[in-house]
Parts: structure tokens; sequence; C-alpha cells
């Protein structure tokens, strides 16, 4: 009954947190001699504000299945912010700086949205992921990242 | 300006709305000045717009809902005709109704019809006719669209059927018929056959002030390594021109010529150089040879968040000109401000008749009470940390436990941790801020939390405990 009761609030509310967004949903950047730098915009297209929490985890690929685990020291992922409250029909950008003891490498950001804080109930979080690889100037990048589990296990 | 501003925020329905977008402009190319306030409801969004358009009043108004599958707009709502070089815009001032899926956007519309008048800081209209119509869109298959219009605007009849074909290739548009009781043919094809290679031709029939307008382009551009090289030939209103170039791109420098030619006006060579100075920062020099003068000008440009500046010479083809090469240079500046989120944009734009006018606008955002007040944004990533961590008092660690350093909030992750990023290693308030957790609950701290904390290269973790009331 408790479920059968949450899923109709899920669903009572659903219309209230469907606009949110993020880009790009997959980025490859290119590794440079410095760390490497690129941006995510986080869009709440909605008219309530909305509070984003980003957490970055690394992207990994067992027999071209992707899964994520908590970032490693391999990867030194630094964000301008990890939460944001995003004003109604407003964007927010949060500049990423990365680099990678072995290239290359590949990592996520999942952006949570969740509205105003609730007293009592459930409060219902919309997770949002984007995949990023950085490369070095070989062709394939992203084949070769799929294709090399082992390049993971080393690095943990 | 400003009493058509206060007018507008007294009229705007302030309070129930969450966020009122307010935009003001003026503009010499527009000859007109105005503001105008958008409210977003939970169920509706509501427009009014106020201005001056040659020295007349103008105004605009229109409220958009739901209703079942269908979007209504009561009130003002532009409609344009989407097939390939039709140039015809209008208004529809009464009821119009959208419904969308994934194959099919079916557009009706009743009321008064006129002209439109759409600038980037107001949306207006003068209605005379009487007018309705029907637009449909239809996907046929993976690649083949149809679309028709159906439109009688007082006594102007459009009737528009057309196809269009996507692949990765090639994009084909075509479409006949009436267009506001002018027959009407229009056709474009652009076949990409590797990355590195382009064709593009078309025709198009526009309406200025009336007149019929008919466009035949055709054009190819092939991109080599660091080089691209292109060349397209016009013919409008009984002006020919062919234009061909190429542009090299070396590290920070970005180099180009393009030759152009049109009839009995004398050749000319645009030439162009262009320098990454910075990451922010460019310069660029235009060269310009014409009639055996040459002529040499400056430009250049800075980009950040909160400004940026252009100024520039881009090169038109203006086929309304008299005894003048169509081929026109003309500086274009555009300026950009972007401050706690009111842009304001300011530039210039060049007519087809060759004239160069101006225009400035900009809009902000005003929130109801439920909205967040105006939150800092990080311009860049720091490199001094605020870290810490909370947890229950039996030591589990609390996602989404949210904490204030300074002006800045940061909550925690499913670790039960948080970090603060600073560029300089200075001292900020801090609090526990449990009416902004993302977890439902009434929540209180447990034991004592320093009132400020610093950020280090390598910060002490700060320690937060809290429990449920």
């Amino acid at each position: 009954m408790r479920y059968v009761a949450a899923l109709i609030l899920f669903v009572s509310l659903a219309p209230r947190s469907y606009s949110q967004g993020i880009s790009p949903l997959v980025s490859e950047l290119k590794a440079g001699k410095k760390d490497t730098k690129t941006a995510i915009h986080l869009i709440n297209a909605s008219v309530f504000p909305l509070t984003a929490v980003l957490e970055p985890h690394r992207l990994t690929f067992d027999r071209g299945k992707a899964s994520i685990l908590p970032l490693d020291s391999g990867i030194h992922l630094k964000l301008s912010e990890t939460t944001l409250k995003i004003p109604p029909k407003q964007t927010r950008d949060v500049l990423i700086s990365v680099s990678c003891d072995i290239l290359p490498c590949a990592f996520t950001l999942t952006s949570i949205f969740q509205g105003a804080h609730t007293l009592d109930g459930i409060g219902i979080r919309v997770s949002l992921g984007s995949a990023y690889y950085v490369c070095t100037r070989q062709k394939g990048c992203r084949d070769l990242i799929m294709q090399q589990p082992t390049l993971v296990a080393q690095n943990q | 300006m400003k009493r058509l501003l206060a007018l507008v925020l007294f009229i705007a329905p302030p309070l129930p709305a969450q966020a009122i977008n307010i935009r003001a402009g003026a503009s010499d190319l527009y000859n007109s000045d105005g503001v105008s306030a958008i409210a977003y409801f939970t169920d509706h969004i509501s427009e009014l717009d106020l201005g001056i358009e040659n020295g007349k009043f103008v105004w605009g108004v229109s409220d958009q809902f739901k209703f079942h599958d269908w979007e209504i707009i009561a009130g003002d709502k532009p409609i344009y005709i989407a097939q390939p070089g039709a140039g015809l815009g209008f208004v529809s001032r009464g009821l119009t109704a959208v419904k969308k899926d994934d194959k099919r956007t079916i557009t009706i519309f009743l009321g008064m019809s006129g002209t439109l008048f759409s600038v980037p800081y107001l949306t207006t209209a003068r209605t005379a006719n009487l007018g309705a119509g029907i637009m449909l869109r239809q996907a046929l298959t993976k690649h083949w669209d149809f679309t028709n219009d159906d439109i009688v605007d007082g006594g102007q009849k459009t009737a528009i059927a057309g196809v269009d074909y996507t692949s990765q290739k090639l994009m084909f548009e075509g479409a006949a018929g009436v267009l506001a009781n002018k027959r009407y043919l229009a056709g474009q094809i652009d076949y990409h056959p590797v990355h590195y290679v382009d064709a593009n031709a078309a025709h198009a029939t526009y309406l200025v002030d009336g007149r019929q307008i008919n466009v035949d382009s055709a054009g190819a551009a092939v991109t080599v390594g660091p080089a691209s090289f292109h060349a397209s030939t016009f013919y409008a209103n009984n002006l020919s021109g062919q234009a061909a170039g190429g542009d090299l791109r070396i590290g920070p420098v970005d180099v180009g010529t393009d030759y152009l030619h049109s009839g009995k006006f004398p050749d000319s060579y645009f030439s162009h150089v262009t320098e990454q100075v910075t990451q922010r920062i460019h310069l660029s020099q235009f060269i310009t040879t014409s009639a055996g003068r040459i002529s040499v000008n400056y430009g250049g440009g800075y980009t950040s968040n909160a400004i940026s500046f252009d100024v520039g010479y881009s090169t038109y083809f203006m086929p309304l000109l008299v005894a003048r090469s169509p081929f026109q240079q003309a500086l274009v500046v555009q300026i950009g401000l972007n401050i706690k989120g009111l842009s304001v944009h300011t530039g210039t734009n060049v007519l087809p008749t060759g004239g160069v006018k101006w225009s400035v606008y900009g809009n902000d955002f005003v929130y109801g009470p439920l909205a967040s007040s105006r939150m800092p944004q990080d311009r860049s990533v720091g490199k001094y940390l605020i870290r810490g961590f909370v947890q229950d008092d039996h030591g589990v660690p609390i996602e989404g436990a949210c904490v204030e350093i300074g002006k800045a909030i940061a909550c925690t992750n499913e670790q039960g941790e948080f970090t603060q990023r600073e560029t300089k290693p200075r001292s900020a308030t801090f609090r526990v801020v449990p009416e902004d957790f993302l977890m439902p609950g009434r929540w209180e701290v447990v034991g004592g939390i320093p009132a400020t904390v610093t950020a280090a290269l390598d910060p002490q973790l700060l320690c937060v405990t809290i429990r449920r009331k």
C-alpha cells in the first residue's frame, strides 16, 4: 500500500519535475599538457527553483557493459561548484578541469535535481548523467576505453 | 521608455507567477522601443508587450495553456510559413490550437490577422483582417516529411505543399503553390557525400514590401585538414554574383581570402588574418582590394562570462543596392553584458539596402515568493578548498544535507561529503541550513560547529553531526 501511495505521489508530482536538462550528454575531450577544461550546462526549465548536486564517478566498461565506480586517485577532477541553486527558467554552467594519470580515461557526472525541502512525505530527485572521455590524439578513443577494462584495474 | 517599463511592471501579474522575464530595448534598425513581460505560472504562461513602433503605440497580449492534448494560445500567436525560402510571417490575434506528437504537428488558428512585429524585446501586431488557417507537418518515413499550409489572411490566400528528405549525405526540400496570391516555387538541395565535401543549390522566393524577389544560388565547399575552400554563385534581381575563397588555420592564426565578382562592377578581394592571442582575446586585420584601391582595417574581440565584445568586418550580398557592387563589407559591432542574470546586448546590423543600424536590448528575471534568491556563480575553478562531512548521531553519513559557506551552498554527496572551492584562501561564515536539506524531515545540529571556515590548499575536514528532531 505504501508503494502504491508513493507511486501515486510520484505521478502527481512528476509534471513539476520533468523540466530539467543537462548538456552535453557525451563529450570527447582532447587531453593537453595541462589540465583539460570543459563545462557542463544545467537547465531548469520549470517554474520552481531547483537544487542541483553534481557527483563524479569513474566510467568503466566490462565486455562492453558500462558501470560506474567511485572516482579514484588516477583521475584529478575539479568542479567549480558541486551544489547549485538554479532559479526558475535559468541555466547555470559548472566549469570542469580534469587530468588523468593514464590516458585515455573516462568519467561521468551525475546531476541530481531536487525541488524545495519538505518537512513530511518523500523527496523526488531526478538524476541525469553525462559521460566524458579524455582522449589522446589516437583515433578510436571511446572504443579503446571500452575494450580495455584492464586499464581501470591498473589504476585502482 | 521608463513609463512603458513601469506600466508593464504594474500590469504584469506579479505575485502568483514563479518567474517573470522582463525584456526591454530600443533600436534604430527596427525604429522602435518597448518592454515586455512573460510570466510563467505552474499551468500557463502569460505575455504582455507594450511599445512604440514607427511613432505609433503597439501592444500584444497572450495566454498559453494546455487543454487535453492541445496547446491553446489565446491572444497573439506569431505564425510563420516554414517552407524553403518562403519569407512570410504574420500574427493571429484570436485562438490558436497546436497539437504535437512524434510524427505530426497540427496548427489551427482563427481570429484577426495582421502584420507581425517581432524583435528580441517586443512582439506585437497590427491586425486588420479576419484570418484562418490550418498547417500540417507530417513525418512520412524516417527520411521523408510532408508539409501543407492553407491560410486566408484578409484577401490574401496562401496554399503551399512541400516535401523534404533528410539523410546523412543528402538534404532536399521542395515546395510549390501560392504565397500571398503570388505563384510560389522553391527548392533547396544539399549534398554531403563525405565529411570534407559539401555542395548545395537553392531557388527561393522572398516577399519584401510586397515585391517578389527570386534568388538562385549554388555553392560547394571542400575541407582538407586545416585548409578549406569554397565557391558560390548567386542570381537575384537581374544581378549575378560569384564568390570563391579559402581559409587556412595554423595553430592560433587563421588566414583567409575571398574573391568576389559581380557583373560590371570591379572585382574585389577581401582578406583577413585573425590571431587568437589568449583564450579570451582575438585580434583581426582586414585587407580589401577593389578598383585598384587597397584598404586595411583592424578589429578584435574579448569574451568572458560577464562581458563580450566583437568589432569586425563582414561581407554581405545586397541585391537591392543601386549603382553599387552588391558585395559590400560592413563594420559589425556586437557587445554583450551578463551581470547577475541581467543580460544586455547591443550591436549594429546591415540592411539589404546597405544602411547600418543599431540595436540595444536586455532581459532579466524577477522571481515570485517560492523562487530562491539569486546565488553567485563561480566563474573559475578555485584551487583552495573547504571540505567536510555530515553524519547522524550514530555516525552514519547523511546524503543531501546542506551547509551555507559565505553566500554559497554545498550539499553532501552519497558519502556524506561536501566540497566548496574558492579562488583565494579567505574566511567565510559557516552554518548548517536544515531548511534547504534535500531529504525530507525536521533536522537539528548536534554539538558545536565553527562560525567561520577558511579555504586552504589542504584543508582540515569539518565534521557536522545532525539528528532528526
